[in-house]
């Protein structure tokens, strides 16, 4: 697979370094002379230090062969603009990082398709950042969220608590909910399994759930036994991810929300306020102790750090940790600060340019893979693919389809049906699979569902 | 002649805010002390004279409020507000009425005066010591700013149903009925008008902010609308509000507040001032018992109404704290009610405004301080209360 990428910061690179792994031929066309020859010596692709919507640039980097096209600048106009030269190219993929909200609606406002304009994906990191807090905050004690098959299937992480009954018990013996099924344990040693029926379940261990979203909630209290309930939000940030992630709250049609937005610029508050309908507004300075802001976070369930500083977020969430806040949500964009976050016993941060990069990577994959998500510091991913007709997995049970060891299949939806399957349970053309799988395992998984 | 007056008083003014401002007392109640002396020296001229420059700069007050609320924002306010408000009505205006009525012989009428007075928080001086005290971007400010709003909306009918009451000896709940839907007409006409006509400005606007004419332009929408509420017999301090909060559509709030702030700023002490020449205080003080009882109630309700309304709200406990100890100066609204009484009740609704006014203030400036004392005993005492989250 040739793939040309289109901004080398911290998207492209992570995006190239993945693809490159996986030996396929990548491109970086980066217009910065200085991240260009830093790209070129820490990776070992080709950088072409030129503008990317530039006709001639993308020429240079053989856009004529190009199976996937991935726009990933900080400027979403250049962004799209790349995307429509890819597009006369005849480029199969196309796909554009759009940033700001108000771009990806104005797509719609002109009149044209996506198609039109000549992106195939239109990914919105801000969005989906959003999107993860807001789930975090719906599911408290959860670390990890993904769901899967139109919403329908959900994959929860949950730290098993020693008052949890599950303790001690074989995993055949557990009284799950129907529709659920443990698919990872990590030990609080640091190892990682895919368990069998006959691994058993400690305290501190930290389970990985996927069923039937209906039954997830019940299921993990069967191993946190705690009933947190948030009510109080406090955002520091009122930036596009913050403004979005109140936006969410505010039309949750679940439990309410008592959210308060911090910003601290006074012109952003005017636009706030206009366009928030339930938020309280405060303005103040996130990183300073202003006396508001202490109060504000003493007293919320949840606390999220989502400035664009990566530092004033760290700050302020030692700061929530300190005024004991329950639960503190991060947003960092400088992978080098989790450990920051690890040492200061915080565990809930999104990056939005590892979310991006990772939904991005599901396009060079062959196979009709539907979702792809990376556990957080984990070498494991949950995989969401269709069984082709065509492949040669359709039509066997799984015990006859020789799956690698390190996978598990967690549901299959066939129609409306949500199976947790077996070994005896015969894979039909069409179903959606929900997969569990090591890192290095789940590259192979390729072989196994791509169309003949 | 009387710019040798205007002239006077200006100094005089000076002379006080200097003097205060060394004493480290608010300025706001050096000017009503002023008023209170000089009203007898006041000639009818010139009494004139100060009440219009006074109308002029409470006026001006509300106006810049009213730039600080776009109307969504208004709206995300109300919404939480309306439940506070009623409380205030409640506790305030009910209970201070019942105190007066059933405990103390009262007569209706002037049983009702009592709770008029106890009811409003003064805005013009919470305005302007939320301004004065640099707390008008806490939180806490919004909820007093949304409760004096309500206030506002709820006063008007409060005055005309006294008094139409005092005229005729009682009002037919039509005629309520009838302020309250004109109350509710020029919100809806202000929305409309902010909607389909300002929103279209906005270009207009931020091209000339710099032009003289803007201000012209601004202060036209303002007393026009102020004197349309008057016109269906609304306040004007409602209407302007509203204007403030129409204009603010064209997002030159900022602009427009920096342009009008300086005419507030040398009107606004005329307005404490004719305050303090409306205080009569010269016949005898009847039932002092009762009038202590009735300024303790006054300060303790709005405790309630500043603490309670703001958790409900969804102030922190401190904000919520700080809240309630800044609510229980009253002022001009207490003051045009008082009008209404026979002059013994007047006397005796003179010192409830005065002492609740004073008390209000300077319980007010030393907020901070006696809520964070406050919260701390608060936490020793019921340290359950204190803990985030629920659990089970």
């Amino acid at each position: 697979m040739h793939i040309v990428i289109i901004g080398g910061g911290k998207v492209g690179r992570e995006l190239a370094a993945n693809i490159h792994k996986k030996n396929h031929s990548v491109v970086i066309v980066e217009k910065d002379p200085v991240t260009a020859k830093e790209l070129g010596k820490t990776l070992d692709v080709l950088v072409i230090n030129q503008d990317g919507a530039n006709m001639a640039t993308l020429e240079k980097a053989n856009i004529s062969s190009a199976d996937i096209f991935i726009a990933v600048t900080q400027i979403d106009e250049l962004n799209l603009m790349a995307c429509m030269m890819a597009d006369r190219a005849k480029v199969p993929t196309t796909i554009a990082r759009v940033r700001n909200p108000e771009s990806h609606r104005n797509i719609a406002d002109t009149g044209f398709s996506k198609e039109e304009i000549g992106v195939d994906y239109v990914i919105n990191p801000e969005r989906a950042v959003a999107l993860e807090i807001s789930r975090m905050i719906h599911y408290p004690e959860a670390a990890d969220i993904e769901y899967f098959s139109k919403d329908k299937v959900m994959m929860l992480s949950i730290t098993v608590s020693e008052k949890a009954e599950m303790t001690g018990q074989n995993l055949q013996e557990m009284p799950l909910p129907k529709g659920c099924i443990v698919v990872g344990i990590k030990r609080p040693d640091g190892s990682f399994i895919v368990p069998s029926g006959k691994d058993i379940v400690k305290p501190d261990d930290k389970v990985y759930l996927i069923g039937n979203v209906k039954v997830m909630r019940k299921a993990s209290w069967l191993f946190h036994h705690e009933d947190k309930r948030i009510r109080k939000v406090v955002i520091l940030g009122g930036g596009t991810v913050g403004y979005t992630l109140a936006q969410m709250l505010e039309n949750n049609s679940g439990p309410k929300f008592q959210v308060k937005l911090v910003e601290k610029d006074l012109k952003r508050c005017e636009e706030l306020k206009r366009n928030l309908h339930k938020t309280v507004i405060l303005q103040g300075d996130s990183s300073e102790l202003t006396y508001y802001n202490e109060e504000e976070i003493s007293e919320a369930d949840v606390l999220v750090t989502v400035t664009e500083d990566d530092r004033t977020n760290i700050i302020a969430a030692i700061m929530g940790e300190k005024l004991g806040c329950n639960k503190i949500i991060s947003g960092i964009s400088n992978n080098e600060y989790t450990y920051v976050y690890a040492a200061a016993g915080i565990d809930n941060y999104v990056n939005p340019y590892l979310m991006t990069a990772y939904k991005i990577l599901r396009f060079t994959r062959k196979g009709d893979l539907r979702n792809l998500s990376h556990l957080k510091g984990e070498d494991a991913e949950v995989l969401e693919l269709v069984v082709p007709g065509s492949c040669k997995v359709a039509g066997k049970k799984i015990v006859d389809a020789n799956f690698p060891k390190g996978m598990l299949i967690g549901t299959i939806v066939r129609g409306e049906e949500i199976i947790i399957p077996h070994g005896d349970t015969v894979l039909e053309p069409d179903d959606d699979l929900v997969i569990f799988a090591l890192t290095k395992i789940s590259n192979k998984l390729d072989a196994y569902f791509c169309r003949a | 002649m009387e710019f040798i007056y205007i002239g006077l008083v200006l100094f005089l003014f000076f002379a006080v805010n200097y003097l205060f401002q060394r004493i480290h007392l608010p300025s706001l109640l050096g000017y009503i002390f002023l008023g209170i002396v000089l009203s007898a020296f006041l000639t009818e001229n010139m009494d004139n004279v100060v009440n219009h420059v006074a109308d002029i700069g409470i006026m001006l007050l509300f106006f810049l409020l009213g730039l600080k609320y776009p109307l969504n924002h208004l709206l995300n306010i109300s919404r939480r507000i309306w439940q506070v408000g009623t409380m205030d009505v409640v506790l305030n205006f009910g209970v201070s009425f019942l105190i007066a009525y059933l405990l103390f012989g009262f007569d209706l009428f002037a049983a009702l005066i009592i709770g008029g007075i106890a009811y409003a928080s003064s805005s013009s001086m919470t305005l302007r010591m939320l301004e004065d005290t640099n707390r008008a971007n806490t939180p806490e400010a919004e909820f007093k700013e949304g409760l004096l709003i309500f206030e506002d909306i709820v006063a008007p009918i409060m005055v005309s149903f006294l008094v139409g009451f005092g005229q005729a000896g009682s009002i037919s709940g039509g005629d309520i009925a009838a302020i309250a839907i004109r109350v509710l007409l020029l919100i809806l006409v202000s929305i409309f008008i902010a909607i389909y006509g300002f929103r279209k400005l906005e270009l207009f606007v931020n091209r000339y902010i710099s032009k003289d004419f803007i201000l012209l332009f601004a202060l036209a929408v303002a007393f026009t609308l102020a004197g349309s509420a008057v016109y269906l017999g609304l306040s004007k301090l409602l209407g302007i509000f509203l204007a403030g909060v129409i204009l603010s559509e064209t997002l030159a709030s900022e602009e427009l507040s920096s342009l009008i702030n300086p005419l507030k700023n040398v009107t606004l002490p005329f307005f404490f001032f004719w305050f303090g020449t409306s205080i009569s205080i010269d016949a005898g003080i009847i039932m002092p018992g009762f009038l202590l009882i009735l300024i303790v109630w006054g300060l303790t309700a709005k405790l309630l109404v500043g603490f309670f309304g703001g958790r409900k709200y969804g102030l922190t406990r401190k904000g919520s704290l700080r809240a309630a100890f800044s609510l229980g100066q009253r002022g001009e609204f207490s003051v045009v009610i008082a009008v209404l009484a026979d002059p013994l009740l007047r006397v005796f609704c003179g010192i409830y405004i005065l002492v609740t006014a004073l008390v209000g203030v300077l319980l007010f400036h030393r907020a901070p301080a006696y809520s964070e004392k406050f919260y701390q005993n608060l936490k020793k005492l019921f340290p359950r209360w204190f803990t985030n989250g629920v659990s089970s």
